[in-house]
């Protein structure tokens, strides 16, 4: 037999096995929380690229043009020319009600496909008939419809033109159709389909393309394209826009050339279905057509002379080598049929009134004074009628009584020869003027052009076209593809780090097992100092004694971190079952599933092994460092009479540093004036925790000078038993400490309004409603125009109400509702001004230009051509933007120009999480065909907030209106950040249970360890009661110690959360953690020490 | 002239308080030697520094001031590993307590000292000397019980095998009858004489039994921080 050092290790780790398992119990909770964490995120990553899969089947590319149309012949111009699958679609918003049922949903994506949107799924599904639809199965849930089922849908009305465009009329905002359901979607199969990086299931309707189309007015138009790609077969973004730009035609940009009738000359007309030429088409056709003569036609609401008056006349705005004479700034040529009307001539002044169209149709009515110069034959001007824009809604009119021009007409000014010139002349202009003239006074947003007329031979046309095309560019217009799944893709892996935030959700629980592994260790090392010392004694090198308990430490370590990150798998299953359900309002989708690497395993085991045996080692080194004799003596836990003084000057030191870092950060916090930085004021009371647990340590009697020549009282025998084992008493303070902290500062995080809902500051701006609708809203509901339009004036309950319209591009969702990452977040339009005079909500970060008294007024000016200012959620910057207040978002504008928004401001949790917001003005001028309102904020009688809701619902209930309360939707945000909160709490009480068992632990080991101070205790005379009291007292002590370090240290964070009014403490809710904290602490020292105190009977005592 | 076997050359032990201003003297200034067969028993009161001085002659304690010099070598300066070495090949220890090992049997606790013995021979070699040992103190029959299946005195006599395993020339023992009863006690004593002569090894024993101290051939009177030979 020869003795080894195995042989050693194995009697060892078999003889210790009880102290080694709790041991590896701890360590095996540490690494099971770091490899669950992990997996957790893993799993979310994994989701979220399936669900990109599961959303976008076989489509890589996408091409999406800002509110414009192309022809859906072009899609399989560039499916041919790039031999892949390529599908048009029609996608449009809408409203889809069961109306047996009476329920509705009011946000769907009504998408018009046929058979090559099907062949990009692997679906058994066929594209529908004309009068069939598909319906996701989400809507089928929603509104309890089965296939054979009906469905209405009512669909927002798509135009050519800018909705909000002069004369434009708001024709039929939306259309409705019945349709039967021929099949339900599921989420593998199409259900699913959306260009939006969200993981969130859209609310989706397919219907047949070409129906759709018909339905709309867009017959052979699509305003989606879809493509499949491989990038091994060369088809990239580069690929596809290079085919785009060879396949589109003048027709896809909304241009049309058209040869006039009825003129001499060949002379072709460029028109644009967007009534006014933007400004890059304008000057392609300006350079591509030398010699062609632009034309700027408008309605003029009267001209005037003395007492004679003609209504709604079009005039035109043009060169003089069209009118063949030199016009002045301030001179108009009329045609006779004007003259005569006018009784002028030659000389004599006419004054011109016209309306200028602002935002939601805004009216002001302009005038202009002009002198005559020539009068012209009406016959005689260049076909005339061909010069008036084909307005929707005027051009197909029959009278001039049934124009829709999307301005007042007052019915009552047309006379009988006014219908009579529209039944001989339609548009044509009653007027001249120069195209200076016409610029200055009508020149808009949309264009300053609204045709061009030039003359070429039937051989140079496809010449000149062609030139023309070379000067445009698809991008121009929006047309560009973007690799949508590889976009996904990447938002999924740059989704929220679950594994991170569950690493720190758990970080508590992996604070307190380390400490209890810890603590459970450093019992189970101070057991065996005396073998420690014999092994000395008999020459072991020191470094071979720590070899042979660093080995036993590592088996057990190893063995804890593999069963742990086993163990992690089961923790993950309940994480991601919890999110998939009770948590599910932090994931927004239930589709997470879970997902394990191998590699991930390795690392929790790993990550397990490291920190469990660095904690492990460091007691190790500890305990080895202490003098052999010591050792051979047997620890008594006491330091070393050397070791006193260095103990207590580092006590002392520990002590002023944190004590003092903390009081300067607060003091710097509350003197400095500004908004209090929370991450400071939190490390502040992080501080706090250490300078606790050192004074603790300093001032437990240990250490008396002199002895007290009195009989010990009950309170002295107590604290001096406490300052026996000083370490594991401020470690179990520690423990429970931490805990408290952790918990309070939790509760006092969660986001509550608490009646706060109606301060302008607040995240709700003191507004009312938050209304969205599907459908766009036009008009400014705060004028009496817009208020007669949609029935507001008759509502008692809406006398009071205030609107707020705000514009929006469509964007990703960059709320904390969304897990992916997101570039591009939509955009609002902020009536900033009137946000500044209400100092509605509250900035809490901001850099230049922003006045910190004036914040709002910072986003009414761009910062460069293509640079504007914007604001966003505080959160929504740091988390779902993953920026800083200073950065930069890119975007393109309608004319596909960069356009960079500078986030300014960051804003205290508001309703307008998950947006960016700039100045509504400036959101028109870079996206001018953002039409109407789809977001309003409502003001008015809190009171009455429901009945206000309710009118508006039903005013509005064929534009898809959704009232939410403001204060609800912001509830909706916080019971995100709320939820994991909560789970945060859950962990966190899960950490302060295992606090307790150190507690449990702790007095366990006391009582078994002070077996001879209790029999003497007996022998002394003194009751069992007595010494359960003195037992009870001295856990007690640490209980509350811990309690009240953790309650004082989360002190500063509640103080600044009261003061920034940012939060409301919920004390009720916290008394009741205390109370439970304490009570369970208090269950896990009382009954155990009543149990070890009955079990030790007489004999045990004697033989002590 | 102190022996360049085993001895202290002025040798202060003292620690410090944790009030300032008191020192715990423990020894002062003391010189004593030992030969290499000589059998030397240190008595005196409890707290007079017995154990500190033969913690600090076995290495086991580092002097405040003064010299320690083991087998003609002077130890002060030596690092950990070659103190080790000294403990393992030039001393043997016994303790008042047995301070054998829960976990191992009787014969794998005696040869717990040669596990840091590199070499096999020597392993070998110690292992039938272990054997020997075990015979001579009538242990044969429980070398494979643990020391919870000992009596006490059958632990001590374990615990003076394994101080011998390796051929110590020093063997020091603090109490080594303290925990017996005064039979096993006198067996223990008659044992480590025997041993001492047996093995040719010299011999410190600290002890309040004058029966045990009379046993040897010098003896030591240590108090108040001071050493002197009244044998």
């Amino acid at each position: 037999m020869s003795m080894n050092r195995i042989r050693l290790i194995y009697k060892n780790l078999w003889y210790y096995r009880k102290s080694w398992l709790a041991v590896m119990a701890g360590i095996m909770v540490s690494a099971a929380v770091i490899t669950g964490a992990l997996i957790v995120g893993d799993s979310v990553r994994f989701s979220l690229s399936r669900l990109t899969d599961i959303r976008l089947g076989k489509v890589r590319f996408a091409m999406q043009p800002h509110e414009r149309l192309f022809r859906q012949e072009l899609s399989d111009s560039i499916s041919l020319r790039l031999k892949t699958e390529t599908a048009p679609l029609l996608v449009t918003d809408g409203i889809a009600i069961n109306s047996d049922m009476n329920l509705r949903i009011n946000q769907v994506r009504i998408t018009g496909i046929d058979n090559r949107f099907t062949r990009l799924w692997n679906s058994p599904l066929s594209a529908p008939s004309a009068d069939e639809v598909i319906i996701s199965r989400n809507v089928a849930e929603k509104l309890k419809l089965a296939p054979g089922g009906e469905l209405l849908i009512r669909l927002r009305n798509l135009g050519t033109a800018p909705s909000d465009a002069p004369f434009v009329a708001e024709n039929q905002p939306s259309v409705s159709i019945r349709l039967k359901i021929c099949a339900i979607a599921d989420d593998e199969s199409m259900g699913r389909f959306s260009l939006s990086n969200n993981q969130s299931a859209p609310y989706n309707i397919f219907m047949s393309l070409e129906q759709l189309a018909s339905l709309l007015k867009m017959k052979g138009y699509a305003n989606v394209m879809l493509a499949a790609g491989d990038e091994s077969r060369g088809l990239t973004k580069t690929a596809f826009d290079s085919a785009l730009k060879t396949c589109w035609t003048p027709a896809d940009a909304g241009i049309r050339f058209e040869k006039l009738p009825g003129v001499a000359n060949t002379t072709y007309q460029v028109t644009t279905g967007r009534i006014f030429f933007d400004d890059a088409t304008a000057k392609a056709v300006l350079s591509a057509f030398p010699g062609c003569q632009p034309i700027l036609t408008y309605l003029a609401n009267s001209i005037s002379a003395g007492n004679h008056s003609t209504p709604y006349s079009f005039v035109t705005a043009t060169s003089s080598s069209f009118l063949k004479s030199q016009t002045g700034d301030k001179e108009i040529i009329l045609n006779d049929w004007l003259a005569n009307d006018l009784h002028v001539g030659a000389g004599d002044s006419v004054t011109m009134r016209y309306f200028l169209m602002g935002p939601l149709r805004s009216l002001r009515e302009d005038s202009s004074r002009f002198v005559v110069t020539a009068v012209v034959p009406v016959a005689g001007t260049v076909a005339g009628r061909w010069l008036m824009p084909d307005f929707p809604g005027m051009t197909d009119a029959g009278n001039c009584r049934d124009w829709q021009t999307g301005a007042p007409i007052n019915l009552k000014k047309i006379r009988d020869k006014d219908e009579q010139y529209w039944k001989d002349f339609r548009g044509t202009p009653k007027a001249f003027v120069s195209l200076d003239a016409g610029h200055r006074m009508w020149g808009n947003r949309f264009g300053n052009y609204t045709a061009f007329r030039f003359d070429a031979s039937e051989t140079d046309l496809p010449g000149l076209k062609r030139s023309f095309m070379s000067r445009i560019s698809p991008a121009g217009y929006g047309f560009s593809f973007r690799p949508v799944y590889a976009e996904g893709m990447l938002a999924a892996d740059n989704s929220t780090d679950f594994g991170e935030l569950f690493l720190s959700l758990g970080f508590f629980i992996l604070v307190s097992a380390l400490l209890l592994s810890g603590m459970l260790f450093s019992m189970h090392a101070t057991a065996r100092t005396r073998e420690t010392g014999i092994l000395a004694a008999i020459g072991f090198r020191q470094g071979l004694i720590l070899e042979v308990l660093s080995v036993e430490a590592l088996i057990v370590a190893a063995a804890g971190s593999i069963l742990g990150a086993l163990a992690g798998i089961l923790y993950n299953y309940l994480l991601i079952l919890g999110l998939n359900t009770i948590w599910n309002e932090a994931v927004n989708t239930s589709l997470l599933v879970i997902k394990i690497y191998p590699t991930t395993l390795l690392t929790g085991a790993l990550s397990g092994l490291v920190t469990s045996m660095l904690t492990l080692f460091y007691i190790l080194w500890r305990n080895l460092r202490k003098p052999l004799s010591v050792l051979t003596g047997g620890d008594t836990g006491l330091p070393l009479p050397g070791k006193w003084k260095m103990n207590r000057a580092l006590t002392i030191i520990t002590a002023s540093i944190t004590a003092g870092s903390a009081v300067l950060i607060i003091a710097m916090t509350l003197f400095s004036g500004k908004q209090a930085n929370s991450s400071l004021v939190l490390v502040a009371g992080g501080l706090m925790l250490p300078a606790g647990w050192a004074i603790l340590n300093l001032f437990l009697p240990g250490r008396t000078r002199k002895a007290i020549p009195t009989v010990p009282g009950f309170t002295r025998l107590v604290f001096r038993n406490l300052a026996l084992h000083r370490g594991r008493t401020v470690a179990a303070v520690a423990l429970l400490s931490i805990g408290t902290f952790t918990i309070i500062i939790t509760g006092a995080n969660r986001k509550t309004l608490y009646g706060q809902d109606t301060f302008r500051s607040s995240g709700t701006g003191g507004f009312l409603l938050w209304a969205e609708t599907t459908i766009p809203v036009m008009y400014d509901l705060n004028t009496p125009n817009g208020a007669e339009i949609f029935g507001l004036q008759d509502e008692e309950a809406l006398k009071n109400a205030r609107y707020f319209q705000l514009p929006r591009v469509e964007g990703d969702n960059a709320s904390c509702l969304n897990l992916n990452q997101v570039s591009q977040p939509a955009m609002l339009g902020v009536p900033a001004g009137q946000f500044n005079e209400l100092g509605a909500f509250t900035v809490v970060s901001s850099t230049a230009p922003v006045n910190k008294s004036h914040p709002w007024k910072s986003l009414a000016h761009p910062l460069a051509p293509d640079m504007i200012p914007g604001f966003a959620d505080q959160s929504v910057i740091t988390w779902g933007l993953r920026k800083s207040v200073g950065d930069t978002l890119i975007y393109m504008d309608e004319a596909g120009k960069t356009l960079k928004i500078k986030l300014v401001g960051g804003l205290n949790n508001s309703i307008f999480q998950g947006n960016i917001l700039v100045s509504d003005s400036l959101l028109r001028l870079f996206f001018p065909s953002v039409a109407g309102s789809r977001i309003i904020l409502v003001e008015g009688d809190i009171r009455m907030q429901d009945t206000i809701a309710k009118r508006l619902e039903f005013l509005f209930r064929d534009y898809g209106l959704t009232a939410t309360p403001t204060a609800g939707r912001l509830a909706s945000f916080n019971a995100v950040e709320n939820t994991y909160l909560s789970v945060f709490m859950l962990l966190g009480g899960l950490g302060i249970i295992i606090g307790t068992v150190g507690l449990g632990i702790v007095l366990l080991r006391n009582i078994s360890r002070r077996n001879s101070e209790l029999a003497l205790y007996a022998a002394l005379g003194f009751r069992q009661q007595f010494v359960l009291r003195l037992i009870l007292a001295e856990h007690a002590f640490i209980l509350l110690s811990g309690i009240l370090l953790g309650l004082v240290s989360s002190l500063p964070m509640i103080l600044q959360l009261m003061l920034s009014g940012a939060g409301n403490v919920p004390w009720v809710f916290i008394s009741v953690i205390l109370l439970m904290v304490f009570l369970n602490g208090l269950a896990w020292i009382y009954f155990p020490a009543k149990k070890i105190l009955s079990a030790l009977n007489n004999n045990d005592l004697r033989a002590e | 002239m102190p022996s360049s076997f085993a001895s202290l050359h002025q040798v202060s032990k003292h620690y410090p308080q944790p009030d300032p201003g008191i020192i715990n003297q423990i020894l002062n200034d003391i010189t004593f030697s030992v030969g290499p067969k000589d059998s030397v028993a240190i008595v005196g009161p409890s707290g007079s520094g017995k154990s500190t001085l033969l913690n600090i002659l076995g290495t086991l304690d580092r002097p405040s001031s003064g010299k320690v010099v083991l087998d003609a070598k002077d130890t002060e300066g030596f690092d950990d590993s070659r103190l080790a070495g000294i403990r393992n090949q030039f001393l043997g220890f016994v303790f008042q307590m047995h301070h054998l090992l829960p976990q191992l049997t009787l014969m794998e606790n005696v040869l717990l000292p040669v596990m840091p013995v590199h070499d096999r021979e020597k392993q070998k070699s110690a292992e039938e000397r272990a054997r020997k040992l075990i015979e001579r103190v009538g242990l044969q029959e429980c070398i494979h019980r643990r020391p919870a299946q000992l009596s006490p005195g059958e632990c001590q006599r374990a615990a003076v095998v394994r101080a011998l395993v390796n051929r110590p020339r020093l063997l020091l023992a603090d109490e080594p009858t303290g925990s017996l009863d005064a039979g096993n006690a006198g067996k223990l004593g008659d044992l480590l004489v025997e041993l001492h002569r047996e093995n040719d090894l010299a011999m410190v024993v600290v002890t309040h039994s004058l029966e045990l101290a009379s046993r040897m051939e010098k003896i030591y009177h240590l108090a108040s921080g001071k050493i002197n030979q009244i044998k």
